[in-house]
């Protein structure tokens, strides 16, 4: 028996153990605008096969390696109209529609396969990242955010399907290999 | 015509010499990932994972690795494959046992175990602890399971214990040859990985946590292959600096691989931040990874001057390996506490006459309180 998984068998981690019973849920529910001012919803979002983390402009650490990857990945499903990638922006204050905009820009990002996103409020922001079972918090001094390296794979059907570090070479190839089976 | 043909058969043959000349000049390990591109690409040997699955274990069988050179630790051959057990449903299942065995590549015989120099297991911890609602532990620790290598074919978690794990979560396993003795000949093995497991649904069992502490020195990564000073009393020579190269909390250069010289030497070291303990954790098996030389490995607790685990290994007297590891378990566990200081002392006899190469660490399982409520919670 090979070791590789099918599609089909991939997991469906978007789920909550409530009184000792698995509920579970589907990553639908939000309302982000992109950088060019764009409303993202679940109606943006049904029927592709998407990932979605968070970042923040002005991120020194972990940001620019990931940026990497991310501007790897787009280049890589370039030609595939049913996958995207977006990346919610932690940074409520400084991030802006038009910060986000320079940054695109900045970065050369090709838009059509990677949004940056902008939510409506902060505590939106804490309802996706329980959604995406993924944390952020200020740090103490307050000049900078802590977030993970982890982008979260969703289905057309809104379900999360895996969970990859993206600084790791080996998540990488393994999200690459995911993406595919999720579109095939 | 003739004269075109002449210049890029020069041309060829050009290439090939500077190809040869690079690839001499490379390192082993790197030698050896080149060939085994070139074996499993051209199909010249097995290069897939396969898994057989029974009713209480899954084995997973390696590619092909072709031996054929001396390959000291992190040297030979080697493989990584995500896994997963039984991705037909999703079932609570309970890890108790670990075994590596060496065989022909044509898996009819077993090998000596002497071409085993690790299997390492390990769970992915956003999806890990994503199941469990524990986010707040992800990129809290590496996230490995455990290690078998050489001079521990196998071991269990005490019974009653083990580490909770989805049939249908994904697993990481990576798997590398040994080969300390054989240099005349060339051969193929396999590396057949068995996990053991108990259902939930048979037995729901006690989690235990897995963390792995190893011994690490510090070097000068300026000068990194001088040895200690004055300055750096207690400095080691790194194999290398690129693996297994580590930066403290002050940002001193460590290195958890090191250069052993000839003789009798022993090694001390404050594993305490490492164990990272909160509060008290009680402790219910450890399992050592060490190189051949090492004789003795010891964990202590400083502050009450007792030993907790006394492992002492067997080097074969007839050639280069450890005969046997003897791993730590219990079933009552031994405390280990927040303020108490813990040591790691190894003792090693490099019986060759050249300089031979280090590692030591433990991998341990402790008590799991957070997981046990949250398994208890289910409804299943």
């Amino acid at each position: 028996m090979s070791c590789k998984p099918k599609a089909s068998e991939l997991p469906i981690l978007s789920y909550n153990y409530v009184n000792g019973k698995k509920e579970l849920y589907k990553v639908d529910a939000f309302e982000f605008i992109n950088q060019d001012g764009k409303k993202i919803t679940s109606t943006s979002t049904e029927g592709k096969v998407h990932t979605m983390n968070f970042f923040f402009t002005t991120c020194p650490s972990i940001c620019p390696p990931m940026r990497i990857q991310q501007m790897d990945l787009a280049e890589e499903f370039s030609d595939n109209i049913n996958f995207k990638q977006y990346s919610i922006s932690i940074d409520y204050k400084k991030d802006t529609l038009k910060q986000l905009k320079y940054y695109s820009k900045l970065h050369n990002i090709n838009s059509n396969q990677w949004e940056l996103l902008r939510a409506p409020s902060e505590s939106d922001l804490e309802t996706i990242a329980e959604k995406l079972k993924t944390n952020f918090k200020p740090n103490e001094d307050g000049t900078d955010f802590y977030h993970s390296s982890y982008l979260a794979l969703i289905d057309k059907d809104h379900n999360i399907r895996g969970f990859y570090d993206i600084l790791l070479d080996s998540d990488v190839k393994l999200l690459k290999e995911d993406i595919r089976r999720l579109l095939d | 015509m003739r004269r075109k043909s002449k210049f890029i058969l020069i041309f060829l043959v050009l290439v090939l010499a500077a190809g040869f000349i690079y690839f001499k000049s490379l390192k082993t390990r790197h030698q050896e990932l080149i060939k085994s591109k070139i074996y499993y690409t051209l199909n010249l040997v097995d290069s897939d994972w396969k898994k057989d699955l029974d009713e209480n274990k899954a084995v997973f069988t390696s590619p092909t690795f072709v031996i054929s050179n001396i390959y000291k630790s992190m040297e030979g051959p080697k493989s990584d494959q995500f896994v997963v057990i039984d991705d037909s449903k999703e079932e609570l299942l309970w890890l108790t046992s670990f075994k590596t065995n060496a065989v022909s590549s044509d898996e009819t015989r077993k090998m000596s175990n002497d071409f085993v120099c690790h299997t390492n297991f390990e769970y992915r911890d956003a999806e890990h602890y994503n199941r469990w609602n524990m986010t707040e532990r992800i990129n809290s620790q590496y996230p490995r399971i455990t290690s078998i290598s050489n001079g521990v074919e196998s071991f269990e978690l005490p019974e009653g214990f083990g580490f909770p794990v989805f049939s249908n979560e994904r697993l990481f396993i990576n798997a590398q040859a040994l080969n300390h003795n054989i240099s005349d000949s060339t051969f193929n093995i396999k590396h057949k990985i068995e996990i053991g497991y108990t259902k939930h649904s048979q037995k729901a069992l006690i989690p235990l946590q897995p963390k792995t502490v190893f011994m690490m020195f510090p070097y000068n990564p300026n000068d990194p292959f001088k040895g200690p000073t004055e300055q750096l009393p207690n400095a080691c020579i790194p194999v290398e600096t690129k693996n297994h190269s580590y930066l403290d909390v002050e940002g001193n250069a460590l290195s958890g691989h090191w250069i052993i010289a000839p003789g009798k030497h022993n090694y001390t070291y404050d594993a305490s931040q490492q164990l990272q303990i909160k509060d008290s954790i009680r402790l219910h098996q450890i399992t050592s990874h060490l190189h051949p030389f090492a004789n003795r490995f010891q964990l202590k607790d400083k502050t009450t001057n007792e030993i907790i685990y006394d492992c002492k290994s067997e080097n074969f007297t007839d050639k280069i390996g450890l005969k046997n590891t003897p791993s730590f378990s219990s079933q009552n566990g031994i405390w280990m506490y927040e303020n108490h200081t813990y040591e790691m002392l190894l003792e090693i006899n490099n019986t060759t006459s050249t300089d031979q190469e280090m590692m030591a660490s433990m991998a341990i399982f402790y008590y799991d309180g957070d997981m046990e409520n949250k398994v208890r919670a289910l409804k299943l």
